[in-house]
């Protein structure tokens, strides 16, 4: 290797151990990575814009701004009390509505939007109720976690990995994720259920002011609300048929968010656009250039080298090499700057002459979103409803949660082993 | 802690102590301009960032029952003020100390 791959190396794992230890925040961290690989001349500026994936942000950036606004008209606060009012006030049951009612969001919009949305409203339901709101939370979790797996733009990693590769469209993330996604959904609800049916016990009474609760009062716009459903609905659409459009999947979305911003008027805009988390999409800027240091000086391809040549290159050990590696990683690090990191090994050993490169993209997917599950700090949704479960008084501790987590990670990572086995490599 | 009064035509108010909250049971008997009013004060505790400060219930018949953190019972009732649902609030006698 070069003298620049041994300074990339390093400007690399310096950069992630910051990110690691949360000294400093991830974006300030990322961004400076990205501008001493250009300052150090590792890559050039034209060549580190060149490896920025503006269809990861612009599609992160439609997605949010759509959301704000729908937030606006109290669409999800309706839907999670209709579901509670519809199980009878039952709270084993509430628990799996709410945590079904997540796994859906969550696949459709980003993780940390949908628990953002669900949060208030467990709280209202669990203060309701009188019952404690941990169990509600964890289960949210979990099921934001399990739900975002499920499609090109459920989550950060998913959407990075379609955006990659073009052949990898939003259709077939549904028909080779949703399967599994939904099988370990089902293993789920009854351990979830069997772990809290005792903690979450309340009145017949309490039950009864529930129900008597008036939904219509919960929409606030119903005018809003139609233009944000007919563009959400839209939009939706839009991904179905994108590839046959021709179209990149951030030009559906930001379609849809300035479309809905062209209904909405300007006095929506400032507050939406204000809501975007540009932390977050900064946080991928800095990213991409930190990781094309790496590309460039040839230390991906040296790292794929070394993969293929330690699983000789079968399919099935590949697989697995990658699901597993994944899933533990991305319990304990942040998943987005190692699927970044993983996304050009994978498309150099496909140039080093691995044939069916679908099963790993899968297991890539597969293992960095549902390990995010293992513990508190493996995905950013687990640290937003721990951080404000504990703001409200009800703290979620980093050793309680792992107990519960890891084990229905691995579970999770056992399952997904079994699906990838059957249905690409047997 | 605080005595306040509204109009019984328009409105009434109970309260009960409930553990480190208070339940407040609303029930509007005029609709306009009071409903709109109390949706007021609703948007000032769901946009903040306290999700368990105050919350709202809403029921058949305009009536309302709000949870109250103890801690936020005067937020909640000078709102109620300024959003003209009250008539007037003086701190009662254990509570005023002018120093």
């Amino acid at each position: 290797m070069e003298q620049q791959a041994y300074w990339a190396i390093g400007i690399f794992l310096v950069i992630y151990a910051l990110i690691i230890s949360e000294k400093v925040h991830r974006t300030i961290v990322a961004m400076l990575g990205g501008v001493l690989m250009v300052g150090f001349g590792i890559v050039n500026q034209e060549t580190a814009l060149h490896h920025i994936d503006f269809n990861t942000l612009g599609l992160l950036v439609g997605m949010m701004v759509m959301v704000s606004i729908t937030a606006e008209t109290g669409l999800f606060r309706y839907i999670a009390i209709w579901a509670a009012k519809k199980v009878k006030g039952e709270p084993v049951r509430i628990l799996i509505v709410l945590g079904l009612i997540t796994a859906f969001g969550s696949a459709f919009l980003d993780n940390v939007t949908t628990v953002l949305l669900m949060v208030p409203v467990t709280f209202s339901i669990t203060r309701q109720l009188k019952v404690n709101p941990v169990p509600f939370l964890f289960t949210e979790i979990i099921a934001s976690n399990v739900g975002g797996t499920a499609t090109l733009i459920g989550d950060p990693p998913n959407i990075m990995i379609g955006s990659a590769v073009k052949e990898l469209t939003f259709m077939s993330f549904i028909s080779n994720l949703t399967p599994i996604v939904v099988i370990i959904m089902l293993a789920y609800i009854p351990i979830l259920v069997w772990m809290f049916r005792k903690k979450i016990q309340t009145t017949p009474e309490l039950k009864e002011s529930l129900m008597k609760l008036d939904n219509s009062e919960l929409i606030t716009d119903h005018k809003l609300l139609g233009k944000c459903l007919v563009i959400l609905g839209l939009t939706i659409l839009g991904f179905f048929l994108h590839q046959s459009l021709h179209l990149e999947s951030a030009t559906v979305a930001l379609a849809g968010a300035f479309l809905l911003l062209l209904l909405t008027g300007e006095h929506t805009m400032e507050k939406a656009l204000s809501r975007v988390e540009w932390t977050t999409i900064f946080f991928f800027v800095g990213l991409f250039v930190l990781v094309s240091g790496l590309v460039e000086t040839g230390v991906i391809a040296q790292l794929a080298a070394s993969a293929i040549k330690w699983t000789g290159g079968d399919p099935l050990a590949t697989s697995m090499l990658i699901l597993w590696l994944s899933a533990i990683a991305s319990a304990f690090l942040d998943n987005i700057p190692f699927v970044a990191t993983m996304i050009p090994m994978i498309q150099e050993m496909g140039q080093m002459g691995v044939q069916n490169l679908e099963p790993l993209w899968w297991s890539l997917a597969l293992g960095a979103c549902l390990g995010g599950n293992g513990t508190l700090i493996g995905a950013s949704a687990n640290l937003i409803v721990a951080g404000l479960s504990g703001k409200e008084g009800h703290p979620i501790r980093f050793i309680d949660y792992t107990k519960m987590g890891l084990p229905l990670m691995l579970l999770s990572i056992v399952l997904s082993s079994i699906y990838i086995y059957l249905r690409y490599l047997m | 802690m605080i005595n306040y009064q509204f109009d019984a035509e328009v409105l009434d108010i109970t309260e009960n102590r409930d553990g480190s909250d208070t339940e407040f049971n609303i029930k509007l008997h005029q609709e306009q301009p009071y409903l709109d009013r109390l949706r007021l004060v609703q948007h000032v505790f769901d946009d903040n960032k306290d999700y368990t400060d105050v919350l709202f219930y809403a029921y058949a018949g305009h009536e309302y029952k709000v949870i109250v953190r103890q801690e936020h019972y005067v937020d909640f009732v000078t709102e109620l003020w300024k959003a003209r649902l009250l008539r007037s609030l003086e701190w009662n006698e254990e509570c005023w100390d002018p120093r």
